[in-house]
C-alpha cells in the first residue's frame, strides 16, 4: 500500500511522460504479482463502491485529532481538497506498518458488508497505521471516488518496459484483461490468443520532397493525396473486436466509440488506414482534436462536443492468422466505400488526385491550410496494384520556420535497448560554444538513424548515463511550427512541433545558424 | 508589568533593558538564531549562543557580539538570561529569562526532531512560554525525516542515471546543512552555491562531521559533474543552473501540497522537510514547558490560540513581525 500510495502521489505531481512511465514501471517491478494485479485493476479504472460518506470521515477525523469543525474549515483554506484535508489531520501513529495493497483491498471488501458502526471502528483502527499518503488513497477508496490519473498508453508503455513484451501485444492483452479477475500471468505470459492478427501494419515512411526529385520523377507515374492534419491511425477488425492503432504502437482504447461501433459491422481482418481529424463548421479543426484528446473519459457528450472525422486513405485485408496484408481489390473497396457512405458524415474518402506537372501539384498544395492539411504526399501509380507494396511515397510540406542546427547529444533508450526511444538534442552556435535548443525523439527515416548511430560510435566526446555528447559536426535542417520565449530553458526559447527535415550532408558547422538568427526570428514572431 | 512585553521594536524585557530578536535598531539585543527575520542589522550589542555569533558575522558583517554557551547564565540588573538548544538550525536557541523566580522562555523557531546537525531541542520549564506557530495547523504532520532523505537520494540516483543534474533549493542556513549531511555521497559529487558554501564552512567549524562539498565557481567543467547534486538557495542561482543544464529542480519545505504537479517556486519535485515543529510537536513542546500562560507568535496565531483555549490553556495572541508565510526562511 505504501508503494501504491507513493506512485499515486508521484503521478499527481509529475507531468513528464517519460518520468510517469518510469514511475509506473518501477512500481510493477517492485511489487508482488498479486498486488500488481489489483493495482492494474485500479489503473484501468476499476472503482470500488462507496462505504462511507466523506462527511462521516471528516467527523471521525476531527474527533481523533481533537479539533472542532471550525478548525477543519480553517485547514481547508490552506490549499488541499476536502478528503485530503481529512487524511492530513488524522494523527499519525507512532510508527506506520506495511500492508500489501491486497490486504487493504480485502479490508474494503469486508467493510462494505459490515454495519456502519462496525466499519467506523475498523477505520479508526487502520488510520494511525497508515502514512498520510496511504490515508489519502484509502479515504478516497472508502468514499468510492478513488481514481488514478494515468492514461492507457502510459500504462501500456510501462508494462511493456518491465515485462519486455512488445508494447502492441501488451496493449491488446490489456483490452482483454478483466479487473479483479485476471492475474498478472494472464498479461505477462503468452496465452492461446494470438495477438498477431490484431497488430498494426508498420506505418508509412515518407520521404521529404527535394527539388532533385522533380527532374528524376515523371509526374505521369504519380498521383497525390492530401495529408490531413490529425492523428494517423489504423483500424483493425478482428474476432469481433476493433483495435485503433496510432504510430509507435499506441492503442486508442475506448477513445473513439462512435468509430468503433461502425467498425464492428465491417468484416473481420479488414485494416483501414487513414487520419483522425477534429471537425467543426470550418472543416478540419485541430483544436477540437486536441480538446478531445485531453479528455480523460469519453462520454456521449464528449462525442458530440468534440466530433471527429476519419479520413480514410487505404483499405487492406489481412491474410488469416498472419501479419501480412494486401490492398483490397476494387470490388471490395467499392463495397467498403458504399458502407461508409451510408454512415452519416463520420467518414471521408481521401481521393487520389491526378496532376499534370509538378507545378500543378505545388499550386494545389499551396492551399493546404484551407484543406486542414499538412501537405500532400505522392505515390507511384504503377506500384499501387493489388499485391504490390507501395515502395515509396514522397511528402511535401512547407513548415513556416526552419533552422540549421547542430547535433549535440544522443540519448539512447534506457530500457531493453529499445532503439525507437533514441532522443536527439540539437543546438545552436553562440560565439565559440553550443547551446542546446530542442530535442527530437525519433527520426522519420531509419537510414538516417543508422547513420547517426555509426557517427556516435566514433564521435562520442563524453558519456554520462545513456546520454552521449558528440562532436558538434552534423548539421540538420530542423523545422518547427512556432517559437516561444521560455525563461526556464538555457536557450530561453522553446520550439513547438519540431521535425527533422533532413541532414545537410555538405554543410559544416559554419553553415549552421547562430544565436543571433534565433533571436531575430523570435523578435519577428 | 509583565517581565516580557511587546513593543514597537519587538519583544522587550524592561528590567534588563534588552530586546529579543528586535526588528528595529536597539542598544542591546538577544538573538535566537541567525535567520534574517530574527537577526537584523543595526543593533548596538548582539548577545547570542556562541555558535550563532560567527553566523551572525557572516550575515550582518562586523557587529558587536557576545557569545554564551548553552545553559551558561548571564545576569543583567538581576535578570538571569540563558540560551537553550532550539534544534531549529545550527546555533539556534530558546532564550530563558528569569527574574525573582519568575521564568519566561522565548522559543524563537524550533523543532523537536534531532536533525543530526544542530544541537537537539531541550525542553525548558517556565511560567510563560512564547512559542512560534509557523505550522500550527493539524494538517502539518511531518513524516519520519529518514524517509524523506531516502526519497531525496532516490530522486538523485534516478537523475544521475539519466545524466540529469539534481538541484535542490534549500535555505543556506539550516536546511542546506541538514540535506548535505544526509545525502548519499556514493551517488555523486555535491556542489554548493557560494552562499551555501561559506555557511557550510562556518558551521563546519563547530560541527566537524558535516560532510565536505565543492563550492561552485564558473570555471568548473560542468560535464565532469553530470551526476552531481547541487544545493542552491531559492531563486538566486541562475548562472549556476544555466551551466548545469539539463537539470531537475526540487524544493525542500514544510509547505505540503500533494496535488497539482508543482510545489511552490518553479521546482519539479517537492520534499516535505521542515526545520519547524509540526502540529503535534508544538503541542508537545507547550505541554512539556509546564507554562501557565502561552503566547503565540510567528504563524497561525489566531487559530492556534483559539484551539489552545479550547484545550483549557491560558493562551494569547502576540502579533510580532516575524515573517510567517512560505517565503520566509524556515
Ligand atoms: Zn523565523
Ligand atoms: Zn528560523
Amino acid at each position: 500500500m505504501k508503494k501504491f500510495a507513493g506512485l499515486y502521489i508521484e503521478l499527481e505531481q509529475e507531468s513528464r511522460y517519460s518520468r510517469r512511465v518510469d514511475a509506473i514501471a518501477d512500481y510493477f517491478h517492485a511489487v508482488s504479482r498479486d498486488d500488481g494485479a489489483i493495482a492494474l485493476s485500479i489503473l484501468l479504472g476499476f472503482k470500488n463502491k462507496s462505504i462511507v460518506k466523506k462527511e462521516v470521515l471528516k467527523q471521525l477525523a476531527c474527533e481523533s485529532a481533537h479539533i472542532q469543525s471550525w478548525m477543519f474549515e480553517e485547514c481547508l483554506t490552506h490549499g488541499n481538497n476536502y478528503l485530503d484535508t481529512v487524511s492530513m489531520i488524522v494523527p499519525s501513529g507512532a510508527s506506520t506498518q506495511h500492508f500489501s495493497l491486497q490486504e487493504s483491498m480485502s479490508w474494503l471488501k469486508t467493510m462494505s458488508a459490515l454495519h456502519p458502526d462496525e466499519s467506523i471502528q475498523r477505520i479508526l483502527i487502520h488510520w494511525p497505521t497508515f502514512s498520510v499518503e496511504e490515508r489519502i488513497v484509502f479515504n478516497q477508496m472508502l468514499c468510492g471516488v478513488f481514481k488514478f490519473n494515468v492514461s492507457f498508453d502510459e500504462l501500456t508503455e510501462a508494462l511493456s518496459r518491465c515485462s519486455r513484451i512488445q508494447k502492441g501485444v501488451v496493449a491488446i492483452r490489456l483490452t482483454q484483461w478483466k479487473p479483479l479477475i485476471s492475474s498478472m500471468d494472464d498479461l505477462l505470459t503468452p496465452i492461446d490468443y494470438s495477438e498477431d492478427g490484431a497488430m498494426p501494419e508498420s506505418f508509412k515512411t515518407r520521404w521529404e520532397w527535394t527539388s532533385e526529385l522533380e527532374g528524376l520523377l515523371n509526374p505521369k507515374n504519380w498521383c497525390a493525396k492530401w495529408l490531413p492534419d490529425g492523428i494517423e491511425v489504423q483500424f483493425i477488425r478482428l474476432n469481433g473486436e476493433v483495435f485503433i492503432w496510432g504510430a509507435n504502437n499506441k492503442l486508442f482504447w475506448n477513445r473513439f466509440p462512435e468509430l468503433e461501433s461502425f467498425f464492428l459491422s465491417v468484416e473481420d481482418n479488414i485494416i483501414v488506414c487513414g487520419t483522425l481529424v477534429g471537425w467543426s463548421n470550418k472543416g478540419v479543426d485541430k483544436v477540437i482534436l486536441q480538446k478531445r484528446e485531453s479528455k480523460k473519459n469519453i462520454t456521449a457528450k464528449t462525442v458530440t462536443d468534440f466530433p471527429v472525422r476519419f479520413i480514410v486513405s487505404e483499405v487492406r485485408r489481412r491474410f488469416a492468422n498472419s501479419k501480412e496484408s494486401e490492398i483490397v481489390n476494387d470490388e471490395m473497396l467499392n463495397r467498403f466505400l458504399h458502407q461508409i457512405n451510408n454512415v452519416d458524415s463520420l467518414f471521408i474518402w481521401n481521393e487520389s488526385i491526378i496532376f499534370k506537372s509538378w507545378e500543378d501539384l505545388f499550386a494545389m498544395q499551396s492551399r493546404k491550410r484551407m484543406r486542414g492539411s499538412l501537405g500532400m504526399e505522392i505515390f507511384s501509380i504503377s506500384t499501387n496494384e493489388i499485391g504490390v507494396e507501395q515502395t515509396k511515397s514522397y511528402f511535401r510540406r512547407n513548415e513556416p520556420y526552419s533552422l540549421n542546427l547542430i547535433l549535440l547529444y544522443v540519448k539512447s533508450g534506457t530500457y531493453n535497448g529499445d532503439k525507437s526511444s533514441e532522443e536527439y538534442t540539437f543546438g545552436i552556435r553562440h560565439e565559440s560554444s553550443f547551446i542546446p535548443i530542442t530535442r527530437v525523439s525519433s527520426f522519420h527515416n531509419d537510414d538516417e538513424r543508422a547513420f547517426i548511430r555509426e557517427f556516435v560510435k566514433v564521435n562520442t566526446l563524453e558519456k554520462f548515463g545513456p546520454v552521449r555528447n558528440v562532436n558538434p559536426e552534423l548539421v540538420f535542417k530542423i523545422s518547427f511550427a512556432s517559437i516561444y520565449l521560455n525563461e526556464r530553458k538555457k536557450s530561453r526559447v522553446e520550439l513547438v512541433n519540431v521535425n527533422v527535415v533532413c541532414r545537410l550532408p555538405h554543410a559544416s558547422i559554419n553553415d549552421a545558424h547562430q544565436m543571433q538568427d534565433l533571436l531575430n526570428l523570435l523578435s519577428k514572431t | 508589568m509583565a517581565l516580557i512585553e511587546l513593543t514597537k521594536h519587538g519583544l522587550y524585557c524592561a528590567q534588563a533593558d534588552v530586546y529579543i530578536d528586535p526588528w528595529k535598531s536597539v542598544p542591546k539585543a538577544l538573538i535566537t538564531h541567525a535567520h534574517s527575520d530574527h537577526a537584523r542589522s543595526g543593533n548596538g550589542l548582539y548577545i547570542a549562543q556562541v555558535h550563532c555569533v560567527p553566523l551572525l558575522n557572516l550575515r550582518l558583517g562586523k557587529i558587536n557580539a557576545q557569545g554564551l554557551k548553552y545553559g551558561e547564565q548571564m545576569t543583567i540588573n538581576g535578570v538571569k538570561i540563558s540560551f537553550h538548544p532550539a534544534g531549529h538550525v545550527p546555533g539556534s536557541s530558546q532564550i530563558r529569562i528569569e527574574y525573582k523566580g519568575e521564568v519566561w522562555v522565548v522559543s524563537g523557531d524550533y523543532k523537536l526532531e534531532d536533525d543530526g546537525v544542530c544541537t537537539p531541542f531541550e525542553s525548558v520549564k517556565c511560567h510563560s512560554f512564547i512559542s512560534e506557530s509557523t505550522f500550527g495547523l493539524p494538517i502539518y504532520q511531518w513524516k519520519d525525516q529518514h524517509e524523506v532523505y531516502a526519497e531525496i537520494n532516490n530522486w538523485w540516483k534516478k537523475n544521475a542515471t539519466d545524466g540529469v543534474v539534481s538541484v535542490i533549493m534549500a535555505y543556506s542556513l539550516g536546511k542546506a546543512q541538514r540535506i548535505l549531511k544526509h545525502l548519499d555521497q556514493g551517488i555523486g559529487k555535491v556542489i554548493v552555491h557560494p552562499v551555501v558554501g561559506v555557511m557550510n564552512e562556518a558551521v563546519r567549524d563547530f560541527t566537524p562531521d558535516l560532510p565536505m562539498d565543492i563550492i561552485w565557481n564558473k570555471d568548473l567543467t560542468a560535464s565532469n559533474y553530470r551526476n552531481a547534486m547541487l544545493i542552491v538557495p531559492p531563486n538566486s542561482a541562475e548562472a549556476m543552473l544555466e551551466m548545469f543544464n539539463p537539470c531537475s529542480i526540487a524544493f525542500a519545505s514544510g509547505w505540503m501540497n500533494f496535488r497539482g504537479g508543482k510545489y511552490q517556486m518553479s521546482s519539479e519535485r517537492g520534499f516535505t522537510l521542515s526545520d519547524h515543529a509540526d502540529w503535534s510537536s508544538l503541542n508537545k513542546a507547550i505541554e512539556a514547558s509546564d507554562a501557565e500562560q502561552i503566547f503565540v507568535t510567528h504563524g497561525f496565531v489566531k487559530p492556534y490560540v483559539k484551539w489552545l483555549r479550547e484545550q483549557g490553556k491560558n493562551a494569547f495572541e502576540l502579533e510580532t513581525l516575524f515573517s510567517s508565510n512560505g517565503s520566509s526562511e524556515e
